[in-house]
């Protein structure tokens, strides 16, 4: 009787998680990013949320339609995981369109229009336990400059066959991209502006992924 | 019995050691053999269209030029609350002036039209900036644009308010409600004019 028991829970290890296999491809279903700017007299906070909900046509032939203004891709092999994410500069609303205005002028984005960011980790053993933290590698296009940040904390909530929910928080300095730091009353704005990404994958097919 | 029992728990350990719960996942068949391509190495691969990646020099030259010309906007912005002030406060004393019978209204007319023409140089920078087009300001630009509304036609009615209260006092004629609505009308238009300085700042 005491074997059936073993044998029981011998079957049972795998679909207890004690680590799951993340081998495939991945695709961001949605996202929200958020800078952080602070100046003296306050602090703001900038999003890019994706999907966006955009109404085209008026009355009866309105149609709700999703764009998205961030986009990404992800693959998982032999316990090297890869995500490349890009962001519409001007999808960020800091709930003023005119400092939003100043901060395309200030990054630059008619002549860089995309944030593209790359991440990429190894699990320990090619296996990872959630919900977790690995230090991932993040490379970083943006205004013109390409600038890596190693070793940022990735966390991980969910990790499952339903999708990935991955969270980072980069630390980017405006210096470091060449951004001359907005000033409001001569007085300009710090120059760490700290990032969240949080972001929701779903694992896909190749031929998903073509699309 | 007890043989076959072992042997399929046997078989369904491997089967369930084999099957992760991602690879059982709808539209993943087989994932583990995938020949996997590296991540997408170039924006292009993302999904964007061309026209969303597409550098625009132009746009860029506008937002430039559009900072350029709110910046001076602000800081001229800035030095018109002093003259501003100082004519409401220069008011105050001339109406008491006039009030006693002192007919000179000089400094508070030439401070006024000095204000006046460095207040509509403000406005020029902010009103000539380039915008895109469907431009709806939001958050305290929006309110700082309402408040345009109240102070910019003050701007104008204030001192021809101002100008047939002096003529009166030219002529030595009473001056009657116009000083209080000349008062009055200064006081909004300095109110609204710092609550605008102020949204926009804080």
């Amino acid at each position: 009787m005491n074997k059936y028991f073993l044998y029981f829970f011998l079957f049972l290890i795998p679909v207890l998680g004690l680590g799951l296999d993340l081998k495939g491809h991945w695709a961001l279903e949605k996202s929200e990013i958020t800078y952080t700017v602070t100046h003296p007299l306050h602090v703001v906070k900038g999003k890019a949320v994706s999907p966006i909900k955009v109404t085209k046509g008026n009355g009866a032939n309105a149609v709700i339609e999703l764009t998205f203004p961030t986009k990404g891709k992800g693959v998982c092999y032999s316990g090297h995981n890869e995500f490349h994410v890009g962001v519409l500069v001007d999808s960020f609303d800091s709930g003023d369109k005119n400092r939003d205005l100043h901060m395309l002028q200030v990054t630059k984005a008619g002549l860089y229009p995309l944030i593209d960011v790359k991440a990429d980790f190894k699990e320990k053993d090619g296996r990872i336990s959630l919900p977790g933290q690995v230090a991932a590698d993040f490379t970083i296009q943006f205004a013109g400059k390409t600038v890596k940040y190693p070793n940022v904390n990735l966390e991980m909530t969910a990790w499952n066959s339903g999708g990935a929910h991955l969270l980072a928080t980069l630390r980017l300095k405006l210096r470091d991209f060449e951004i001359q730091p907005p000033s409001l009353l001569t007085m300009p704005v710090q120059d760490e502006v700290p990032v969240r990404l949080d972001m929701f994958w779903k694992h896909v097919d190749s031929k998903e992924l073509k699309k | 019995m007890k043989r076959s029992m072992k042997v399929f728990l046997s078989f369904l350990f491997i089967a369930a050691s084999v099957i992760n719960p991602l690879e059982a996942a709808p539209k993943q068949k087989k994932s583990h053999k995938l020949v996997i391509a590296p991540v997408a190495d170039s924006t292009d691969d993302l999904g964007f269209s061309k026209e969303e990646t597409q550098a625009n020099p132009a746009f860029q030259k506008d937002l430039e030029a559009r900072t350029d010309m709110l910046r001076i906007h602000q800081t001229l912005g800035l030095i018109t609350a002093v003259p501003l002030t100082t004519e409401f406060i220069l008011g105050i004393t001339t109406a008491n002036n006039v009030a006693k019978g002192n007919s000179d209204t000089g400094l508070h007319t030439t401070l006024g039209l000095a204000t006046a023409g460095l207040y509509i140089t403000t406005a020029m920078f902010a009103i000539l900036a380039p915008k895109p087009k469907d431009l709806k300001p939001t958050g305290n630009t929006e309110l700082h644009q309402i408040l345009s509304w109240i102070h910019m036609p003050l701007m104008i009615l204030t001192p021809l308010v101002g100008d047939m209260a002096n003529d009166r006092i030219a002529n030595g004629q009473p001056v009657g409600d116009l000083g209080t609505i000349h008062g009055i009308m200064a006081g909004t238009l300095l109110g609204s004019y710092l609550t605008s300085l102020a949204v926009i700042t804080f």
